[in-house]
Order: C-alpha cells, then sequence, then structure tokens
C-alpha cells in the first residue's frame, strides 16, 4: 500500500468518526477539525488500524501534530 | 500518600485521584531530600486511573464499598482482570483503603475529562474500555462505539448481529456483553454539571479539603477557566492549574514527542510538576491560574 492509498484511509476514517464534511490538508491538526476530540481520536486510529491490518501504539499517535505527521506514521507501520 | 513540605516539617496526607499527570510528578518526589528524608510517601494504592468527576465519585464509592462491581467489569474500571486485581479480596482491599481516606487531611483531584462513558450505575474508564473491550472486538464493536459516541444506540436486532460477528473475547460473558452493548452511554457534562458533581464529591468528603488540577492540554481550557472563578467565588476548592508551570518552559521540555504528546510529562519534567503540585499544596492560595 503506497503513502497516496494510506492518506485516503486515513481520511475516510476521519470522515467517518467526525462526520466532517470539509476541506482536509495534511497541513492540518485535530484541533482544526470540527468533531476530532479524544475519543474520536482512538476510533479514528482504530478506524485506520482495521483498514491498514496495523496495530498502531495509541501512544505514539498523540505525539503526531498534524494529519501529514499520522501518514508518516502510518507508512512507517505499513513498511 | 503522605507529602512533606519542602523545608521540613508536618506532612499533609492526601488522598489522590487522577492520572499518570498526577501520579507521575508526585511520585518523583520521593527522591528529594527533606528533613525528613523524603518528599513523598505513598500508603496505599489501587490500580485504575481516573478522568472524570464521575470516576472520582465512583472510587470514593468503591472505597467505601458502596459499590460492588461485577467481575466482568473489572477490566473497564481498574484496567486490569478480576484475577489480576485479585477481586476475591477486595473488600478487604478497598476496606483497608477506607480506613487509610478516613486520616487524610485533603483530596487531590485531577479532572481530565468532562465526558462521561457509563453502564447503569457504572462509570467506566474509556481508555480501558477502548482498549480491553472495543479494540479486541474488532470492526462490529467499533461501530457500535462510534454510534454511541455520536448519541444513537443500537436496536435490539443490531445488538445481535454485533455480538454475533464480533471477535471472541473470553473475559466477558455472553450476558455482560450484552448489558454494555444495550446500556453503555457517553455525556458530556455542562458546566453547572461539573460544579454540581465537584460539590457532590466534597459533600461525600466533607472533612476533607478537596484540591484540583486540570489536564494542561489547552483543549481543557474552558474547564479551566470555569474553575479557577469557581475556586475564586466559592469556598468549596482550591484549584491549581498546571500551565502557571508549563508556560515558563518551550513546550518541548515539558511533554513527551518533543513537546507534541500533551497527555504525558517528560520523565525529567515530572519532578517540577510534583514540586509545583507541593508548594501549593502548602501555601494558602487558593487558586493558581493563568486565567
Amino acid at each position: 500500500m503506497n503513502r497516496h492509498e494510506i492518506k485516503e484511509v486515513i481520511e475516510k476514517s476521519i470522515r467517518t468518526e467526525t462526520e466532517y464534511e470539509g476541506a482536509i490538508k495534511e497541513s492540518m491538526a485535530a484541533n482544526d477539525i470540527e468533531g476530532w476530540d479524544s475519543l474520536a481520536h482512538v476510533r479514528i486510529i482504530f478506524r485506520i488500524d482495521h483498514h491498514l491490518g496495523t496495530q498502531v501504539d495509541l501512544n505514539a499517535t498523540y505525539a503526531t501534530n498534524t494529519i501529514t505527521d499520522l501518514i508518516e506514521l502510518f507508512v512507517n507501520e505499513v513498511e | 500518600m503522605d507529602l512533606y513540605p519542602k523545608d521540613g516539617g508536618e506532612p499533609i496526607r492526601a488522598a489522590v485521584i487522577g492520572t499518570c499527570r498526577l501520579a507521575n510528578p508526585l511520585n518523583k518526589l520521593r527522591l528529594i531530600d527533606n528533613a525528613e528524608g523524603e518528599g513523598t510517601k505513598v500508603i496505599w494504592a489501587h490500580s485504575g486511573f481516573a478522568h472524570s468527576i464521575h470516576d472520582a465519585i465512583q472510587w470514593i464509592s468503591l472505597i467505601k464499598n458502596k459499590k460492588v462491581t461485577p467481575n466482568g467489569f473489572y477490566q473497564l474500571i481498574f484496567g486490569r482482570t478480576f484475577e489480576e486485581s485479585k477481586g476475591d479480596k477486595t473488600n478487604e482491599i478497598f476496606q483497608k483503603g477506607f480506613e487509610l481516606l478516613k486520616t487524610c487531611d485533603i483530596l487531590l483531584l485531577e479532572l481530565s475529562s468532562n465526558k462521561r462513558v457509563c453502564i447503569n450505575e457504572f462509570d467506566f474508564n474509556s481508555n480501558y474500555l477502548t482498549n480491553n473491550f472495543i479494540r479486541p472486538g474488532g470492526l462490529p464493536l467499533l461501530d457500535w462505539w462510534s454510534s454511541i459516541c455520536k448519541g444513537v444506540k443500537y436496536t435490539s436486532e443490531q445488538i445481535k448481529e454485533t455480538m454475533e460477528n464480533m471477535n471472541s473475547l473470553e473475559l466477558y460473558t455472553k450476558k455482560e456483553i450484552k448489558t454494555i452493548l444495550s446500556e453503555c452511554k457517553v455525556t458530556i457534562d455542562d458546566n453547572q454539571a461539573l460544579i454540581q458533581s465537584i460539590n457532590k464529591l466534597s459533600l461525600e468528603l466533607k472533612e476533607l479539603e478537596c484540591v484540583i488540577i486540570v489536564n494542561p492540554d489547552p483543549a481543557y481550557s474552558n474547564i479551566s477557566e470555569l474553575l479557577t472563578e469557581e475556586s475564586k467565588t466559592s469556598d468549596g476548592f482550591r484549584y491549581l492549574d498546571p500551565n502557571t508551570l508549563i508556560r515558563t518552559y518551550d513546550l518541548s521540555e515539558v511533554f513527551m514527542g518533543k513537546g507534541k504528546d500533551k497527555n504525558h510529562y517528560n520523565e525529567d519534567f515530572n519532578i517540577k510538576v510534583g514540586e509545583h503540585i507541593r508548594d501549593f499544596i502548602f501555601s494558602n492560595n487558593r487558586t493558581n491560574s493563568i486565567f
């Protein structure tokens, strides 16, 4: 799975869990997306995990600021 | 926990309820030498951390043996199974905790969420629920949890279908799973509800002075602002905002993940937070906040 496909999974998971309909840019952070609170964060990560077949350490995801950071985290996990 | 003042003298005995943001800094004080030879002494502890005021109220009820935890809920409340928690000795363990609670001077309470995850009279720790129940249960449970968090309960038919398709969870009986799926709900406290719950806890422990601290993440600034005002205008509790310390440092020094992980203090920074909390407790200040 390449970076673009992983990014698509992440965006789709964010939309499913937050019901956010606006544009999602890689530079955005959780605070920029309405509905992305602490409970939604965990659900987003679990949903990405399910689609990518990964099991990321949740603590590692708390050290990501932007969606770019999140993409890179999962790119490394998939590799 | 006994907390010793910086320059020696009589300790203050604190009942501490919160997360690692409170436990780790206070535990670091044990490494400090003072006139008594130690900064803190843990005299009783139990596994499980608390996010919300409802978690805290539940802890007091549990210690007072007013609530009996069903075996299948241990992992969702304490983070450990019935066996790991030595559940058959719960009454004795909590009785000892209750005897010590009666000797405490203060209740030191961390609030890091205004969200409540509960089922009937039991409050679940959301981290434990997601890690120990939802994640191992697979996609059907994640879909159920998404729906619950959005305020939509599952129908009987949806619950039946979820139970048929989810991964097997050996630690829970079918009855417990069905109860969780049908009764669990997530609510968010507004300001009034939060203050009412704090007052309820204060009444429950009216012999203890209540000292509240919050999660330093800016996402909790509304709660911090509310508690600042409330602590100034009522004598129900004292309030410490950890940002009064944090704002004087670069975030990369304060938090893990080069400052990005606002949920965990850097190992080396814990001691500074511990000293800040201790100094506030031994001061005469009612409020120390950036607001």
